[in-house]
């Protein structure tokens, strides 16, 4: 609120580059501490708040079941198109072709399933929760919710991340389920892979299956939280949304890389191929 | 309220589905079985890459899953004796036992190319009893294709290594080995008449030596000569084993009585009575001895026609001159009765 106090007459000197690090580095910063804040509240009032009947339902049906169609399309077609290029490649090194389906089964329950999926849902979960957020900071219902003195985390992030953290592990079990039958036919009709060969089972093991289960609680709580910071966060008018919605898709996703990096590490480490 | 019951609805169903496709998949690759099955245990030193959940199989047909693996370390198995480090469970559908033998063979191998290890099972012979649940048998380990490369490794570096540590010698041998094959084909294409007649000989003289042989057999092996040879050997081994027990028991007998005079002549006063007459025996033996050589003296004295009777004896004057004094003496006899 000082920047606003200065008298627009006296415009202030570009950073040099130092200081422009030193920006850079305390903006990340306090985003940091920030993000932490809304989780950290987040986890607090999904303990300890209590919300009105209906209102996790609803947040479960925005987050899953409008985003069935959307990520079965997409998760279809990235099944088809993995099968495909990998067939190819593979019938390049060795003419055999029948551990096709266990090899891309196993990618999928351990990591590709799950991350994929959770990038789908960043653009589409991510930009809803910031763009419905944000609207409301810019209109000042987020401040009226604090003069009631009803935390906005605990009305607005909360309901939005308890039905995250179901339905995107739903979604993800949808989806890799969708990609690996698209996959199936691909190889079916494409490079002639009987079906029963291709539902092969063979290579996944319970590390797999702990890992892309830990990739579904990890990102459904990532992607609200970092959503509903982005939205909190907004300012300025219709223009602040914008780019409030920006921020949660490209955060989101950056999010689910980062923690997809350190869960697969953590699993490697754990669970050893 | 209807429409927050659809909603419960919709989303329920989605939670259900996923539900179900996270629990198949686990049903799915825990290996989903609803037959009974009978657990196996095989032994194996290095089961290789086999991992619990492995698929077990017959001539390529899933049968059971690989329940599994305990590391027994060197420490032998009480109830069969064995050393083995690995022991593998494997759990096989009922419907399967009849066909799995007592002398099954159970064998880690390999699906398709990069494909992952699974146990495969030989049934046996099929008249065997079939094997028993929970019996313990012994894997045939596979081959070990990391040991064999490293070996191969290390003798393809040794080799080379010797190669280049003696490349001079090497070539000189090389040029002493040309040389000799050189030389070689020079004489065999200089002597080719002469090594044929050789070989010809050689071909000629192995036909004598069969020839020989063939002989020497009918002569020897199957002729008539070595057939009484062999008849006779036995007849006197016939003969042998039916006297001997006889001679045998005349031989002991002969002991016995040999004991028996043994143990008559055993007093004191008969072994002196026996040494004195041995005593005596040699002295007369002695004398005897030195009569016969003055007997042989005076043989000798007589032959050489000495002294009175030797010259009777050995000179044929004092012969005629006696034969002509008996002569005259028949024709005369009165000659007897005259004196002068």
């Amino acid at each position: 609120m000082s920047d606003d106090a200065e008298p627009e007459d006296r415009p202030r000197p570009p950073p040099g580059a130092l200081a422009g690090l030193g920006l850079g580095a305390l903006g990340l910063l306090r985003a940091g501490v920030e993000l932490q804040g809304v989780a950290r509240r987040t986890v607090y009032w999904s303990i300890r708040g209590r919300r009105a009947r209906g209102v996790v339902l609803r947040q479960c049906l925005e987050v899953g079941n409008r985003s069935v169609f959307f990520v079965s399309v997409t998760m279809g077609f990235i099944g088809m198109i993995l099968v495909f290029q990998s067939g190819l490649q593979l019938l390049r090194a060795v003419p055999d072709l029948q551990m096709m389906g266990a090899t891309f089964l196993e990618a999928l329950v351990r990591d590709l399933a799950a991350s994929l999926t959770a990038l789908m849902l960043a653009t589409r979960v991510g930009a809803g929760i910031a763009a419905e957020i944000g609207s409301m900071v810019v209109t000042e219902q987020v401040d009226a919710l604090r003069m009631s003195g009803v935390d906005p985390v605990n009305h607005l992030v909360v309901p939005r991340f308890l039905a995250s953290l179901v339905m995107t592990g739903v979604l993800i079990v949808w989806a890799g389920a969708v990609s690996f039958f698209a996959g199936c036919a691909t190889a079916y009709f494409m490079f002639g892979v009987a079906p029963r060969t291709f539902l092969n089972p063979m290579l996944v093991d319970g590390g797999d299956l702990l890992t892309g289960l830990t990739k579904c609680l990890a990102y459904g709580a990532a992607i609200p939280v970092v959503s509903g910071w982005c939205g909190l966060s907004t300012f300025g008018g219709s223009e602040g949304v914008g780019w409030a919605t920006t921020r949660a898709v490209v955060n989101s996703s950056l999010a689910v890389i980062i923690l997809n990096f350190f869960i697969s590490g953590a699993s490697f480490l754990v669970f050893p191929p | 309220m209807a429409g927050e019951r659809s909603l419960e609805v919709k989303v329920g169903v989605l939670v259900l589905v996923g539900i179900g496709i996270l629990a198949g998949l686990v049903l799915v690759m825990g290996g989903l079985s609803l037959s009974r099955r009978f657990p196996l245990l095989v032994d194996f030193n290095n089961p290789g890459g086999l991992q619990t959940g492995a698929p077990v199989k017959i001539a390529g047909v899933r049968v059971g899953t690989v329940d599994g693996l305990e590391f027994r370390g060197s420490r032998p198995d009480p109830a069969t004796g064995r050393r083995s480090l690995v022991r593998v469970r494997i759990l096989v559908d009922e419907r399967f036992h009849d066909e799995i033998h007592d002398d099954a063979e159970f064998y880690v191998t390999t699906q398709g190319v990069l494909g992952e290890q699974f146990l495969a099972i030989e049934p046996g012979t099929a008249t065997r009893p079939v094997i028993r649940a929970g019996s313990v048998a012994e894997g045939v380990d596979p081959p070990r294709i990391d040991l064999f490369v490293a070996r191969a490794y290390a003798l393809l570096d040794d080799t080379v290594t010797a190669v280049r540590a003696n490349r001079r010698q090497l070539g000189g041998m090389v040029d002493d080995l040309s040389g000799v094959l050189h030389n070689t084909n020079e004489i065999l294409h200089r002597n080719g008449p002469r090594i044929d007649s050789i070989l010809a000989n050689t071909d000629q003289t192995i036909r004598d030596a069969d020839g020989l042989v063939v002989s020497a057999r009918e002569r020897y092996v199957d002729g008539p000569q070595m057939r009484r040879i062999v008849n006779r050997a036995e007849a006197v081994l016939a003969t042998i084993e039916r006297d001997l027990p006889p001679l045998a028991q005349d031989a002991r007998a002969l002991t016995g009585r040999l004991n028996r005079i043994a143990d008559g002549v055993g007093g004191e006063a008969q072994l002196a009575d026996l040494r004195a007459t041995l005593r005596e025996t040699r002295s007369l033996a002695e004398r005897a001895n030195s009569i016969a050589g003055d007997a042989q003296a005076i043989t000798t004295h007589v032959r050489g026609g000495h002294g009175t009777v030797g010259a009777l004896l050995m000179d044929e004057e004092i012969y005629d001159d006696l034969q002509e004094l008996v002569r005259d003496l028949k024709h005369n006899p009165w000659k007897f009765f005259w004196r002068e």
